[in-house]
């Protein structure tokens, strides 16, 4: 795309190879936290899976930075948010770039201690855009070429014989940007209604299957 | 009478026996005063209770049971207190459980007329959900001689400091509707209030009230525990007439072979309707009732006024000015779901109509009940087939009726979390003596099995939380102190107060006029499909949603159009296997030259048209049939033993066929079989032939073969709840459903990873094979199967059996291909806007 080339990874995030750069979004750590601030507590161990997979996707592949497109963490400052730091530490010369998504509430100070670089609303790089919300479908570019984003845990129905459906996370492509599926597990996600020339690839993803798809419309 | 008096006086001697005497002729003035004459089974009651039995009493509501347990506690107070018109400080000398608060009414008004004409200075009092907070806080520091609440409110009491002193004159509990609770978690609540005011009051009489079941000394025994020893089933012999009549179709072959409405026979319940002061008409769902409230007036305008709308959805104010108005004869017609089940007396109710299957004998001879009230009134029940086949259905009660076949209600057995909440509870009142409340918990009949390692679990985790949670202060709530388990945190105490009870209530939004007044409430994912401006059908009225805030959807009067109906989740009732064993015969019947049952002859075009296209199983036989369409493959079995039967042996079989060829396969079920879809053929004889209908590996082939993990997991919410594991806030305050179901899946995955041996975990499981799969049912249904001859028939086209299956769009699934080859095979869905 745009002469650059991604790799879509079953785990959920998008990766140039070229510039050893790692894309993903939505990965609200905390989330189970947060249930256990709400008076629902939860033990950790979730939340680190999600920092366990972005571990195996950094030791199997070579990254220099990772752009996070919002939702990093799900909510105020809890025990999660220290599990980070100690996962900070352990790469701490990965480049970090977050646009700020709407459940990034905590000071900046904190992403600034992390050495992490926030961006309110969007940050450009490469002739590609990179915001939080996708963008309404008749946004004008203009000094860039596509759009990357996030926040709606975007997902498909399919359908097969026999009365057969499915419903998978997704990366969707359209015209002029692609939603990324949310990163962090139990996230749950929206069932999109795609346009004719969007291009979908589903995540399946089971016990022992992990693999990103494309899917047609017949 | 005279005989009773002689006999009593027998027995005792001086002055004791001149009080009973005494007694006994105060009550039966009583009676002659009210023009009326005491009935055997109350006399029987009587003698029972006056002479120390513990009991269960069978009798049907109306027929004066009440009397029948209320009086010999006014006796026994008599007989013991000759001055028994001086008011004195007595306390609390009787609780009546109800598991219903409309029902407390009544009662109260019905033990204060006795009150009042023997001018006995007792009071009664009222203590449910809704008794208001002052009113509340007076009866904790001194109840009134009669207390007449539910058994949550019974738990509530006891976590209250010093209650062992507000029971110290307690003489007699009795439990009303036992039926109703046996089979519930509020049954068991029962039992564990029981086992603890026993341990206060050791000589307590307890006695319960039960409609008729298959298991009446089975009942007893729950309610009464390790204290059966001496007590006694009296029983009120009514032979209640009770007409049933089936409303058939004009003709056979026009009428849907698949539905559920019933809508198509509409025109024929009307001139019933007309001819009669009054009539409830009883439909499955609260969705069908309004559907059918709204078509009546539809159709027949003249019902406008007349005609009132009651299910469990609609605003409590509403539902009781519908009650009010059947009373008082203000209304004609009653469209209702099983929310008018129970409840207050309906004198003037002519007929019942019962629309689509009743699922269950009792609950059809419950309904046609509430017709003809008084003793010896006939009840005059319409059954209202809503597709063909249901026709036999109405045989097959009439037959069930006739032979005087009733269901069971199984007890439930060691609900763990019905137990830790009740030991908080007692830790958050005075403390608990461990060795103690054991001993009375396993006294009980739902924790007779309770061991000690199981004890000890549930000690561990209301004192530290248990391997999952022991690092989270939240969940060390109980603490050993003087010998005593007790919950001194005020803030824990107040949480559990307010989360006290087992029912668990559908989170769901209210709806309200914008101008004020509440309509009712809705589950949340029925408001989420709308949009602000569209219309809907609720509480009878045509509305329009106008906004949402918080949990509250405003919504404001419309004059268009709609046939949009909310609709409520709930399981789809199975049909009792009492019924279906009649069903089978009725079935057979219908083959018969001549069949006795105008059903079984209205229908015989059809079960002919079945007999010609495939077969109709002969009750030694199982029918299966294999045909292919545009859609794919079919295979369709018919065991006829209620859907949740149908809906495991469909998912085993599905499992043990893929597990012969890497196989994908959709399910749908209804009461009489199941269907299994696949795109690829389906090598039915090769399973037969490998050990389809086995239950070797049974339990582990219903793990594999369902999401056992996405099952056990929805059944862990309410145990989540119950337990104390979440607590779903202050009352009146939102927390949305989905936030509650979300935490109760995270939890539930938690124990799974870091303490799967967790009984809760355990709980969720062995409920879902109990409740989800009925897998009792199940097993006996596949021992019946192995002995069966196996009809297979390859039909060119769907039968009349088949049809009502292959619509159903409510679909599970199974299967054994890899997901990347599934994928493969599909393509994407575009939704129509």
């Amino acid at each position: 795309m745009f002469d650059e080339e991604l790799t879509l990874l079953p785990s959920k995030a998008v990766y140039i190879e070229k510039h050893k750069t790692l894309i993903a979004s939505d990965i609200h750590l905390g989330k189970v936290g947060h249930f256990r601030d709400a008076g629902i507590a939860i033990p950790g161990g979730l939340a680190e899976a999600d920092l366990i997979t972005l571990d195996d996707i950094i030791k199997t592949l070579d990254v220099n930075e990772l752009f996070i497109l919002g939702d990093l963490f799900h909510s105020g400052v809890n025990y999660d948010v220290r599990l980070f730091d100690a996962w900070r530490e352990v790469h701490h010369s990965i480049d970090i770039n977050l646009v700020k998504g709407n459940h990034d509430i905590m000071s900046d100070q904190l992403y600034s201690n992390f050495e992490i670089r926030i961006h309110k609303k969007y940050f450009l790089w490469n002739r590609f855009l990179f915001t939080h919300k996708p963008l309404d479908d008749n946004v004008i570019l203009n000094g860039c070429d596509y759009i990357f984003c996030g926040h709606v845990h975007p997902g498909v129905r399919l359908q097969g014989k026999a009365r057969q459906s499915l419903s998978l996370p997704c990366f969707y492509f359209s015209e002029k940007q692609c939603i990324l599926p949310a990163f962090g597990e139990f996230t749950g996600k929206y069932i999109i209604r795609p346009n004719g020339n969007d291009r979908v690839y589903v995540v399946a993803k089971s016990e022992k299957e992990y693999v990103v798809l494309k899917v047609d419309k017949n | 009478m005279k005989a009773l008096r002689s006999k009593s006086a027998v027995k005792n001697s001086g002055n004791k026996a001149e009080n009973i005497q005494k007694a006994y002729s105060l009550i039966f003035d009583w009676f002659k005063k009210n023009n009326r004459e005491p009935f055997e089974f109350q006399k029987q009651a009587w003698q029972y209770y006056l002479k120390g039995y513990n009991g269960l009493l069978n009798a049907p509501t109306g027929s004066g049971k009440t009397y029948a347990l209320w009086l010999p506690v006014v006796m026994e107070y008599i007989i013991n207190n000759p001055d028994y018109k001086k008011k004195r400080p007595n306390g609390i000398q009787m609780l009546w459980i109800t598991p219903l608060k409309a029902l407390s009414k009544d009662i109260e008004k019905a033990m204060r007329d006795v009150l009042a004409d023997l001018e006995m200075p007792w009071q009664v009092s009222t203590r449910t959900g809704d008794t208001t907070q002052s009113v509340k806080a007076r009866q904790s520091k001194n109840l009134h001689e009669v207390l007449i609440t539910t058994p949550e409110s019974v738990h509530v009491l006891l976590s209250q400091k010093g209650y062992a002193n507000l029971f110290k004159n307690l003489k007699a509990v009795i439990v009303d509707e036992w039926h109703e609770l046996l089979g519930s978690k509020r049954g068991v609540q029962t039992e564990l209030a029981l086992s603890r005011l026993r341990g206060v009051k050791p000589d307590l009489k307890v006695w319960g009230i039960s409609a008729t079941i298959g298991n009446l000394n089975e009942a007893m025994d729950v309610l009464l525990g390790e204290h059966k020893g001496r007590s006694k089933i009296v029983r009120a012999e009514f032979e209640k007439k009770i007409e049933i009549h089936s409303i058939l179709p004009d003709e056979v072959e026009k009428f849907p072979w698949a539905g559920h409405l019933g809508i198509r026979l509409i025109d024929k319940i009307v001139p019933i309707l007309r001819a009669s002061r009054s009539t409830l008409i009883f439909t499955n769902t609260r969705s069908q009732s309004e559907i059918w409230y709204q078509k009546l007036l539809d159709l027949y305008p003249e019902f406008a006024g007349v005609i009132a709308l009651h299910h469990g959805s609609i605003d409590k104010e509403m539902r009781n000015w519908v009650e009010k108005a059947l009373h008082s004869e203000k209304l004609k017609v009653v469209v209702c779901t099983s929310s008018l089940d129970l409840g207050v007396d309906f004198r003037p109710v002519d007929n019942v109509i019962q629309i689509g299957s009743p699922k269950g004998v009792a609950r059809f001879l419950q309904r046609a009940g509430r017709s003809g009230h008084q003793p010896d009134a006939v009840s005059r029940i319409y059954f209202v087939p809503t597709h063909s086949l249901e026709l036999v259905e109405g045989a097959a009660l009439k037959e069930a009726i006739k032979r005087k076949v009733f269901e069971d209600r199984q007890p439930i057995l060691k609900p763990y979390d019905v137990l830790i909440q009740y030991l908080v509870t007692l830790a958050v009142s005075d403390g608990f003596d461990e060795e103690q409340v054991y001993n009375e918990v396993k006294s009980t009949f739902a924790f007779q099995t309770l061991n000690l390692s199981e004890w000890s679990w549930i000690m561990k985790f209301i004192t530290s939380g248990g391997d999952a949670l022991k690092n989270y202060d939240e969940y060390r709530k109980v603490i050993f102190e003087d010998g005593l388990y007790k919950l001194t945190d005020r803030r824990k105490a107040l949480f559990h107060k307010l989360s006290i009870g087992t029912i668990d209530s559908d989170i769901s939004m209210n709806v309200r006029y914008l101008s004020g007044g509440r309509l009712g409430s809705i589950e949340e994912g029925f408001i989420a499909s709308l949009k602000t401006g569209d219309v809907f059908s609720f509480a009878g009225r045509t509305v329009e949603l106008v906004n949402i805030k918080e949990n509250t959807a405003y919504v404001r009067r419309s004059k268009k159009r709609s046939s949009r109906v909310p609709s409520w989740q709930g399981g789809r009732m199975p049909l009792s296997s009492r019924l279906t064993e009649m069903l089978r015969i009725k079935l057979n019947e219908a083959l018969e030259a001549n069949p006795k049952d105008i059903e079984i002859r209205t229908i015989k075009p059809l079960v002919t048209l079945q007999a010609a296209r495939s077969a109709v199983p002969k009750s030694n036989e199982l029918l299966i049939e294999k045909f292919e369409t545009d859609e794919g493959h079919h295979l369709f079995v018919y065991p006829f033993e209620g859907r949740l039967v149908h809906e495991g042996m469909a998912a085993i079989f599905a499992y043990r066929m893929s597990q012969l060829k890497p196989m994908t396969f959709s399910y749908a079920m209804n009461d009489y079989g199941f269907e299994l879809l696949s795109d690829t053929d389906i090598p039915i004889e090769d399973a037969i032939n490998n050990n389809l209908f086995s239950d070797e590996n049974l339990t582990e082939d219903i793990y594999k073969s369902i999401n056992s993990g996405e099952l056990a997991k929805r059944r862990f919410r309410p145990i989540a709840r119950i337990s104390g594991l979440i607590f779903s806030g202050y009352p009146g305050k939102y927390k949305t459903s989905r936030n509650l179901q979300a935490s109760a899946q995270l939890l539930f995955d938690v124990f799974s990873k870091y303490e799967p041996e967790s009984l809760l975990i355990k709980q969720a499981y062995e409920e879902m094979l109990q409740f989800q799969l009925e897998e009792y049912r199940l097993r006996i249904a596949l021992e019946r199967i192995r002995k069966q001859k196996i009809i297979l028939t390859h039909p060119g086209r769907p039968t009349p059996f088949a049809f009502p299956i292959m619509v159903d769009f409510m679909r599970e699934k199974m299967s054994s291909e890899k997901l990347e080859d599934r994928v493969r095979k599909m393509q994407l869905k575009y939704e129509k806007d």
